[in-house]
Order: C-alpha cells, then sequence, then structure tokens
C-alpha cells in the first residue's frame, strides 16, 4: 500500500460525488439505495486494488497459537456493531408490531384526545417522537400516519392530514435525537464518539422536549388547528374516536405482555449496556440481536416469513456504504473533506461549530445523512483533539437528523410522509414541502445551535 | 422498518356502533283491497297481532278498502300527499292469482320501493284459502322478533325498529347469514391468484366478513341495554346458504316477525335477499325497510 497522488485522491473524490447524486437522485434513477452503493463499492474495491491503494495486512485476522484468517477485502470496513444494531432492532421491532403493541398505544392516545384535533395533534405528535425515539423514524411515520389517516376520515377532518402528516414528518427528525438507537447517523457518530447510551439520552432529552413542543405549537398556529368548543361537537368527536376499538389490535393476550415486557427490557438493556458485566463487553449490537432473535422465537416456525420481512435493501445499503467510506479513506478522500471540515472547525469554538451544524443541516437535506454521517464520523474521529465530550460530534447529529427537515427528500420519513399523503390525494410538491416546512426547519436548527452552542 | 400495513389494521379497530332512539308511529296505514267488513276483521287481526309493540302506543289507524283502493299511480300519489309513518299490507292485492306465490304483486312491489314509508307485509290469504285461518291464529304477538341486520349500509333502522317492534319481555334475534356460495366463489378466484396465500385469504376474510356484522350486533345488544329497554337480545352470525339458513331460523326459534331492508342502492328494484324472502317466507309478517 501507498499513499495515493492527487489525481487518484481526484478520481475517487469524483466516485463518491457521482453515488452521493445518485442516492439524491434515487427515484428518478429507479435504483434502490442498497444497488446504487453496491456498485460504488465493486467500483471503488476494483479502483482501490488497482491503484495499490488498500492496505492488504488488513486482510488477515489473527486468531492466536499461529493460526490466521484470511478475510475478504470487503469485511474489514463495514462497521458490524452497527449493522448488528440495525438487524437486531428491526427483526424486533417488526414482530413487535404484529403483536399489536403500538398500535394499540396509538388507538388508546386517540379514545383519550377525545376527538380534539388540537389534542390530537399533541398526542400525535408526542407519540411520533416516542416512537422514533426507540423504533425508527420510518416505523414510527408508518404507524402515526396510518392512524392520522384513519382517525382523520372518521373525524371528517381530512383537511387537516396535510399539516399533521407534514408536522409529524418533521417530528420523527427530532424524536430521531432521542436516543443513540433513534437513527442511524446517531448510532454511527455516537459509535465513533464513545458516547453511551444514557450520556447521550440525557445530554438530547431536554432539546427534544423544547424543540417537539415549539413544532406542535408552530403548527397548529400556522395550520389553525383549534380546540373544539361547541358541546355538541365535542359529543360528536368523542363518540366518533371512541368507534376505535383498542382491543381489536390485540391478536394474542400473552404475545401482546410478552411483546410489553420485553420493549421495557430492550429499552433498559441498552441503557445499561455500558455498565453492565459481560455485556459491556459483548455491546449494543449483541443485546440487539439476541433481542431480535428472542422475539422471533414467536415465529419460530415460519421465521423465514420474518426474515424475508425485513429491510434487506436498508441492510444491504449499510454494508455496502462501510465499504465504499473505508475505500475513501485509503483514497484520502476523507482527509480532502476533512481539510474543508478544518476550516469550519477553525473559525473558532463557536463559529466553527455552528457553521458545522449548519452545513451538515443543509448537505443532510439533499443528499443521505447516513453517507454523511458515515463520512464526518471518519473524519471527527481522526482529527486532533476531538475527544468524546467535544461539541463537533454533536454538531453533526443534530445537523445530519434535523437537516431532513428542510426537503421532502431529506429524510426517509420525510419520504414516508408525502408517500402517504400522495396515496390520499394531496399534492404537496417538491417546493411545496419546503415552503411549509422551512418555517419549522428553520426554528429547529436555531435552537439546536443554541442548545449545542450555550448548553452542551 | 415494519412490513407491516398499520392502516389496515387501525381501519379494523372500528367498530360501526349502534345507537338506539326511540321510535313513534302516529299514523298507520292499512291497506286491503277487501270489503270493508273482511278488511275491519284483518285491521283487529292486525291491531292484535301489533297491540303491545310501544311505538305504537299512540297510533291511529287508516284503512283502504276496495271500494277506494285507487290505481297504483294514485295510491303513491296520495301516500306522498300525507305520509303514514307505517303501511301495513298483504300481498296480490288485487290479483287474480288465487294464492300467493312466485310473486309479491304489483302493489306490493311499487309500495316497497316508490315510498319511502316501511310496509309491514301480512300473510294475510283469502277467505277461501284453506291455511287462512291457521295463519290468522298465528298473529298473535310480537314476543320473537327477528332482524336481517346489515352492516353494510351502516343503516340503523333496521335495528331500531326490530327493537321498538319487539315487545317488552321479548326476544330480539339480531342475524346476519354471511353467503357461502358467494364467499366460496371469492375463494376459488383467489385459489387461481399465486400472490394470495389461499389459506391467509379464507381464514382472514371470512373472519374478518363475520366479526363486522358481529361486532354490530353486540354494540347492538349493549345499547339496547343501556336503554332500559325490556328485551332479550340474541345474536346468530354465521356462514351459510341465505335463503334456507334463514328458514332454518324463523322455524327454530319460532319468530313472529322478520324485519329487513328491502331498498338496493341505485335502483329501482327491491334489494335480491329481500324479494327471495318476501317470496319464500309467505307465512311470516315481514317488515320491509
Amino acid at each position: 500500500m501507498h499513499h495515493p497522488d492527487a489525481t487518484v485522491t481526484w478520481i475517487f473524490a469524483a466516485l463518491l460525488a457521482l453515488m452521493v447524486v445518485a442516492l439524491a437522485m434515487e427515484e428518478k434513477l429507479h435504483a434502490k439505495k442498497s444497488i446504487i452503493t453496491g456498485v460504488t463499492a465493486a467500483i471503488a474495491l476494483f479502483l482501490a486494488d488497482a491503484f495499490h491503494i488498500l492496505p492488504l495486512d488488513r486482510y488477515t485476522l489473527n486468531l492466536g497459537d499461529g493460526h490466521i484468517r484470511e478475510l475478504p477485502v470487503y469485511i474489514p470496513g463495514i462497521e458490524w456493531e452497527v449493522i448488528a444494531i440495525i438487524f437486531g432492532a428491526s427483526l424486533f421491532v417488526d414482530v413487535t408490531a404484529k403483536s399489536g403493541l403500538f398500535s394499540w398505544i396509538a388507538v388508546k392516545l386517540t379514545r383519550l384526545s377525545g376527538g380534539d384535533p388540537y389534542w390530537l395533534l399533541f398526542y400525535y405528535g408526542g407519540m411520533t417522537i416516542l416512537f422514533s425515539a426507540f423504533l425508527n423514524n420510518v416505523a414510527a411515520m408508518l404507524i402515526v400516519g396510518s392512524l392520522t389517516v384513519v382517525s382523520l376520515e372518521k373525524l371528517e377532518r381530512r383537511k387537516l392530514l396535510m399539516p399533521f402528516l407534514l408536522i409529524e414528518g418533521l417530528l420523527t427528525n427530532v424524536g430521531g435525537l432521542l436516543t443513540l438507537i433513534s437513527s442511524v447517523p446517531n448510532i454511527i457518530v455516537g459509535k465513533a464518539a464513545g458516547i453511551e447510551f444514557v450520556v447521550f439520552f440525557l445530554k438530547a432529552a431536554p432539546f427534544v422536549v423544547v424543540a417537539g413542543v415549539i413544532t406542535i405549537l408552530l403548527g397548529a398556529r400556522i395550520f389553525h388547528v383549534r380546540r373544539l368548543t361547541d358541546p355538541e361537537e365535542k359529543r360528536r368527536a368523542r363518540a366518533l374516536v371512541e368507534s376505535f376499538n383498542p382491543a381489536d389490535t390485540i391478536t394474542s393476550r400473552g404475545f401482546f405482555a410478552f411483546s410489553g415486557i420485553m420493549f421495557v427490557a430492550l429499552v433498559l438493556m441498552l441503557s445499561l449496556t455500558g455498565f453492565l458485566p459481560i455485556v459491556k463487553d459483548l455491546g449494543m449490537g449483541y443485546v440487539a440481536l439476541v433481542f431480535g432473535l428472542v422475539s422471533a422465537l414467536r415465529f419460530k416456525a415460519s421465521v423465514d416469513k420474518t426474515y424475508a420481512a425485513l429491510d434487506w435493501d436498508l441492510l444491504a445499503f449499510f454494508g455496502t456504504l462501510f465499504i465504499v467510506v473505508d475505500v475513501m479513506e485509503h483514497a484520502g478522500v476523507l482527509g480532502l473533506i476533512g481539510q474543508a471540515i478544518g476550516v469550519l472547525v477553525g473559525l473558532g469554538d463557536q463559529l466553527g461549530a455552528g457553521s458545522l451544524l449548519a452545513a451538515s443541516a443543509v448537505t443532510s437535506s439533499v443528499t443521505d445523512n447516513i453517507p454523511l454521517a458515515a463520512v464526518l464520523a471518519n473524519i471527527l474521529g481522526s482529527m486532533d483533539g476531538v475527544n468524546s465530550d467535544s461539541n463537533l460530534w454533536w454538531c453533526v447529529i443534530f445537523g445530519a437528523n434535523l437537516g431532513g427537515n428542510l426537503t421532502p427528500i431529506g429524510s426517509a420519513s420525510t419520504v414516508v410522509a408525502v408517500t402517504i399523503m400522495h396515496k390520499h390525494g394531496i399534492k404537496l410538491s417538491f417546493f411545496g414541502f419546503v415552503k411549509a416546512a422551512l418555517p419549522f426547519a428553520a426554528v429547529q436548527i436555531a435552537l439546536a445551535m443554541v442548545y449545542v452552542l450555550v448548553v452542551l | 422498518m415494519p412490513s407491516f400495513d398499520f392502516e389496515s389494521q387501525f381501519r379494523g379497530t372500528i367498530r360501526q356502533g349502534y345507537s338506539h332512539e326511540p321510535l313513534s308511529i302516529r299514523d298507520a296505514l292499512l291497506i286491503t283491497d277487501l270489503l270493508p267488513a273482511r278488511a275491519d276483521e284483518v285491521l283487529a287481526t292486525t291491531r292484535r297481532f301489533l297491540g303491545r309493540v310501544r311505538a305504537l302506543d299512540r297510533a291511529s289507524w287508516r284503512v283502504t278498502t276496495e271500494g277506494d283502493l285507487p290505481i297504483i299511480p294514485d295510491l303513491v300519489a296520495s301516500i306522498a300527499a300525507r305520509p303514514p309513518d307505517l303501511i301495513v299490507t298483504y300481498r296480490n292485492l288485487r290479483d287474480l292469482t288465487r294464492l300467493p306465490r312466485n310473486s309479491l304483486g304489483v302493489y306490493l312491489d311499487t309500495l316497497t320501493q316508490a315510498t319511502a314509508t316501511p310496509v309491514l307485509v301480512l300473510p294475510v290469504r283469502r277467505s277461501d284459502d284453506p291455511g287462512a285461518v291457521e295463519l290468522k291464529q298465528r298473529l298473535v304477538n310480537t314476543d320473537r322478533v327477528m332482524v336481517i341486520t346489515d352492516h353494510l349500509t351502516h343503516d340503523p333502522r333496521l335495528i331500531r325498529y326490530g327493537a321498538e317492534f319487539t315487545e317488552n319481555g321479548g326476544t330480539l334475534t339480531l342475524t346476519h347469514i354471511e353467503d357461502e356460495a358467494n364467499f366460496e366463489r371469492l375463494m376459488t378466484i383467489i385459489s387461481k391468484i399465486p400472490e394470495i396465500d389461499d389459506a391467509l385469504a379464507r381464514r382472514t376474510i371470512g373472519d374478518r366478513l363475520l366479526k363486522e356484522a358481529r361486532d354490530l350486533c353486540e354494540t347492538a345488544g349493549d345499547d339496547l341495554e343501556a336503554h332500559d329497554i325490556d328485551i332479550r337480545v340474541e345474536t346468530y352470525v354465521a356462514f351459510g346458504h341465505t335463503i334456507p339458513a334463514y328458514r332454518e331460523l324463523l322455524v327454530t326459534r319460532e319468530i313472529d316477525l322478520l324485519v329487513a331492508d328491502s331498498k338496493a342502492p341505485d335502483r329501482f328494484a327491491m334489494s335480491d335477499l329481500a324479494y327471495a324472502m318476501a317470496i319464500e317466507f309467505i307465512n311470516i309478517p315481514i317488515l320491509l325497510l
């Protein structure tokens, strides 16, 4: 292996730029993410070997006592802990969703609102944040968005569908900041920074609560979502939401109770992973895999169907993306981007960090925030003086998550929100979304800057 | 990301509810093609039969006899001009047919579709019919009423009329027979579509078809109890061949009055099931809404 010259670095930089553009144009290209990153990874590995820039000694694993195992070239670059967390958590969420646990909570909250649109917005907003925090943003948007469609139809308030779905879409990215496992950028950056689950939660929670409440209040104001005052209207709305029967979401009481217990246990275990002996060594990926496996026992005779239902595109996307990032590091591309980041950070503690957050937000609004997080985490990890306490990590985390609220393609959950709108005949163009979402995203990003720079 | 369709699950949690409202029939019209004396007899039989129906406590009766039964357009016009709350009549008015077989007669056919007023079809026969006396003796009370509930039309009137026509202490049977022949035809089609799992479709569609009807019957039972209506509510929801299944229920449960919906959307003709029942069940009073 030798250090690549500038021409080689620029060739790989062009390849990375092409991949980012292709990911942004995913729907136009009719190609799934994993295909785009997979093709890029294949080309990158081929070119890397051709230019002799890969450290080939990395591809052997010394097992001790003279046992050497050779590793394929595409293995060492993959963050297997991240893949394990995503695989285990996806399996767990998919099985748990079938128990009706999340739907039961959703229907209960709908009834609790009494059918009042104002309270419904608050309950659905809160539910979106919590589900995004403990499931993932896409699952949260699917659950709350689906219920929003059904309940607003039932309440004969279809005009509120666009505002509700938009606000919920924006809140998924706020809720996605709550825990280390709430979003993939959190997992990637948190892992690179060495931030513990509990520390992450304690630092992010105050912002999530304040940003969540402000987003809902702002939404109610902008879209004129008001409380019902007429007693007859209130009575009718209550009668309509009471036709939702939460018991109908439960297919088996035993499975439901088991899923509830498992869900609480998973959150507790993830919180305590850094403190429990043995588990500490095995890591969060192991915890997620075990919980996924135990939940899959419910369908042990047909677990192949459960596996088939997983989002393999997402998992393949992560795997191949890590390979691309690894090659880019050896090709000097990350060093090149790191120089630009270094200029930003060099602007000073406040201005530098603020610029990094803003740049992360703007970049993640038009590209996938996962490659952004992977690249920036890699760069920050190799920068001198950036330890786990540095607020630069948080700039990337906040920027990568909240930037997704600027455009409809900025995050997977806002894509889901817009897809639900289109499915139900609501036309919202790219610029229509930007116009509607901008006040919210601007307030959230400004609030994040103040929080990261002043509080953290 | 869960592959589960949450929207379907949430739609599935919505129970079609029933909310009872009392019924008051002030103006009842008995339409006959009989001489006045014989018409009075039928009126007496009818009033005895409906004597303990709460909704008819304060009803006044009008009777149309042979002499003043107009031609159909005039009858419809006169009903439109002064719509009664209930029409009581029988099959084959002014028909030459000796026995009520295979048709309702043009008067009854028109009355059920051209007016919004509920029509009670009595199993009255001409006096020279050998079964006439026996039938008259059966028109005693409305102790056992059966409603063919229709959860698809969301029309609460069927259960409302059924409950109000069941006398105090009586039994209201809410029924829904899901047509097995139609279901099997659908399953045969599904068995030819490789993308749809046959066994799953049979189980889930079957369960869902019955659940919606059962939910409506159960919520109706709860609501009637909440309104302190002194009747017992029973539910029968199952797959079956509709006419034979309903016939068996009428016999085994000794039903005094059957309540069904006769209106079909987007057409003038009577609904298929109501027409079939009106033709087949000639020995039982049927209240057609």
